[in-house]
């Protein structure tokens, strides 16, 4: 059992500097109200029925995150809001509501949400039936389609970790059926639902977490290139890129992923330990992190940081480690090659958003002439 | 390490309770002993000892020793009936004895009453084992009237338990007490520990460390340290223990373990390595034009070093010393 310090918070996350009211980051910038913004991070949003008063979606995936990198709204009597934004390569936005709660409060700007967002995941308890939490499902996924036709459809149905094997599929398959069946009968059948089966006690719920985002990255393809393009000239047996805060990977190489991942929190933890400055300043993720993890089956976990909010993890054998100079080299040219991938996303949401501007603006230019889209 | 011949002529025995006892499995009871440990010298966790956190319940430390653990918090008349007749099997070779009590107890004459009966065990069996008492769940004591509380208890554990010492520890849960105790307790078991301690000074003078921890290696314990650099947190190492475990944990459901660890940023470097038969070091640099080969190297002389400290003075050294 782990130490009750942890859960009074004096354990491992050390004491990350509290956000000041009012504060705004350069990620709080670019809200769900700019659509745009969609280009650059992808942005889901969790739509959770709470049961038995505890929300539960939320532990599994943010449970490990510090109080700045989460943050939890004012929420009305019954419903509970989290963002996780600041310093994630995701956005997440996530709601947890009582099953009777009329999902459509006017109190919230469900349009606005809706518009900005890549991925809707609505989480099923798999252990409280879900033949009603499909209607609420169809409800949903009816308006938000309304809004915005773009958005990706999902749907967990969680906490399987009770079901054997066979109840598991067959769990699935059904509720598959089952709301098909529904979106078919309402004439909605251009809506297309995925299905996952995830669970909090192994890693199926990063998984589907995983296969979520990558949906929403347009870069993906090259990224996956890029990383396959690095492990063959490095003899690196695996590679993913994390993001570092959600510790879920957006990209991998297109070796097959056996689900073995390792506690990364590690590095995090240790980090907030010894790694701000003696004044507190600092980050414990930083430019310059880095990890080597040897293990006793002569592999060799090695980590870098990529951006500020990726980390390349590799396996590697420990004696191809030895040619550590070259996996280096091959390294910093993977980097370059991402900050290039990444800054041609920024340009092209930077110069979406000047389009926009342009378009805002009525009447004529100074000289009179009508202004042009570019 | 070696057994000294005396321990060596010992004839194998039953020791301990077995999960099939014919007395059943008593309520609260983790009695557990590896068989074949009539070499074995033993921990003996007793009292209210559910309380207290015991993942190390499983592990041999120190090289040899096997923790067994008593909750009392149970059955009155299966404790009196156990203990008479498997008394002598359980007090025999017992190094150490930590008797947990708990501070809000209602039964402090009946609380005190088993305490006796063990020490008379051990007084009987194993003489020499140390004694340690924990005064736990601390956190339920008005802060104010803490140090009073725990000045009374300790003073009539001591008068209770002459002519055997012992040293009591006041702990919760709730901060870092408990793990202070485990940690020293631990400390005390270590052969020639002072040594070790000037050694590690040494060592992080000569690396130009900030910081350098010694752990047990089992249980990660931080058992020793040596700072040259103040540093910001004060709770750290019952953290890098927590931390370095879990890490272990999540390791070992991958059927694999962790044998070193290098993590940095732009303000530190960490390693974590093997160190001694008993032991597992953690340097901390924040000088970053030290090269990380540099450090490693260093850290791999030490180990030669310090590997022959502990075999020189091994477990004869330390019965000579009590």
């Amino acid at each position: 059992s782990s130490s009750p310090a942890g859960e009074t918070g004096i354990g491992l996350r050390g004491d990350p500097t509290p956000r000041r009211p009012g504060q705004r980051t350069e990620e709080r910038v670019l809200d769900f109200s700019d659509p745009f913004s969609a280009g650059v991070k992808p942005r889901i949003v969790l739509l959770a029925l709470r049961r038995s008063g505890k929300p539960s979606i939320q532990k599994a995936v943010f449970h490990r995150m510090s109080p700045s990198e989460t943050l939890f709204l004012e929420s009305t009597d019954k419903i509970c809001r989290g963002e996780v934004s600041n310093g994630s390569f995701v956005s997440f936005q996530i709601w947890d509501f009582p099953g009777q709660i009329d999902f459509f409060d006017p109190a919230f700007d469900y349009e606005m949400i809706f518009r900005g967002t890549g991925a809707l995941i609505f989480v099923i308890d798999s252990q409280d039936g879900y033949v009603e939490a499909l209607a609420r499902l169809l409800l949903t996924v009816t308006r938000a389609y309304k809004v915005n036709s773009d958005i990706s459809f999902e749907v967990f149905i969680h906490k399987v970790d009770g079901l054997s094997g066979d109840h598991k599929i067959e769990t699935q398959r059904d509720s598959h059926q089952r709301a098909n069946d529904d979106l078919a009968d309402a004439g909605l059948e251009k809506i297309h639902l995925s299905f996952y089966l995830t669970s909090m006690y192994d890693h199926s719920i990063f998984e589907a977490f995983s296969k979520v985002v990558q949906k929403l990255i347009p870069q993906l393809p090259t990224l996956e290139n890029l990383l396959n393009i690095f492990i063959s000239n490095s003899g690196i047996e695996k590679a993913f890129l994390f993001d570092v805060v959600s510790k879920i990977y957006i990209a991998t190489d297109s070796t097959p992923v056996d689900m073995q991942t390792y506690e990364l929190y590690v590095v995090i933890d240790i980090s907030w330990i010894y790694g701000l400055k003696e004044d507190g300043a600092g980050t414990p993720y930083d430019k310059e992190s880095a990890a080597i993890i040897k293990l006793n089956n002569t592999t060799v976990l090695y980590l870098k940081e990529v951006t500020k909010f990726l980390a390349l993890v590799c396996f590697v054998r420990e004696e191809i480690f030895e040619r550590k100079g070259l996996i280096e080299y091959n390294f910093h040219c993977f980097w370059k090659a991402i900050c290039e991938v990444f800054e041609v996303g920024m340009k092209v949401v930077k110069s979406r958003k000047v389009q926009n501007q342009l378009q805002k603006k009525k009447g004529a230019t100074p000289n009179g002439t009508p202004r042009v889209l570019l | 390490m070696e057994d000294s011949d005396s321990e060596k002529k010992m004839e194998k025995e039953n020791l301990g309770p077995r999960m099939d006892s014919p007395l059943g499995e008593p309520e609260g009871s983790l009695g557990w002993v590896l068989p074949n440990t009539a070499m074995k010298k033993k921990v003996l966790l007793m009292g209210k000892s559910g309380s207290v956190d015991v993942e190390h319940s499983h592990v041999r430390f120190l090289g040899n020793l096997v923790l067994n653990l008593w909750d009392c918090g149970g059955q009155d008349t299966f404790m009196e009936n156990y203990f008479t007749s498997q008394r002598d099997n359980i007090f025999r070779n017992v190094e150490v004895l930590i008797y947990v009590f708990d501070v809000e107890s209602r039964e402090l004459e009946k609380d005190m009453h088993y305490y006796q009966s063990c020490l008379e065990a051990i007084l009987q069996n194993s003489p020499d084992a140390k004694i340690f008492c924990l005064v736990h769940k601390m956190d339920l004591v008005q802060e104010d009237q803490r140090d009073l509380i725990f000045k009374e208890r300790e003073e009539d554990l001591r008068r209770l338990s002459r002519p055997l010492e012992c040293s009591c520890f006041r702990t919760s849960i709730w901060d870092e007490t408990l793990y202070k105790a485990w940690s020293s307790i631990v400390y005390q078991l270590i052969p020639n520990v002072q040594q070790l301690e000037m050694n590690l000074r040494n060592f992080a003078e000569i690396i130009e460390a900030d910081e350098v921890l010694l752990f047990e290696r089992a249980t990660f314990l931080v058992i020793s340290h040596y700072q040259c650099k103040e540093q910001r947190d004060a709770h750290r190492f019952e953290k890098i223990s927590n931390i370095i475990k879990q890490f272990k944990l999540s390791c070992s459901k991958l059927a694999a373990s962790f044998q070193s660890m290098e993590v940095r940023n732009s303000n530190f470097a960490a390693f974590i390595d093997i160190f001694t038969s008993n032991t597992y070091v953690m340097v901390v640099m924040s000088d970053p034009s030290i090269p990380s080969a540099a450090t490693l190297i260093n850290i791999r002389n030490a180990r030669k070093h310090f590997e022959k400290l502990e075999r020189v003075d091994g477990p004869k050294q330390c019965l000579l010393m009590r």
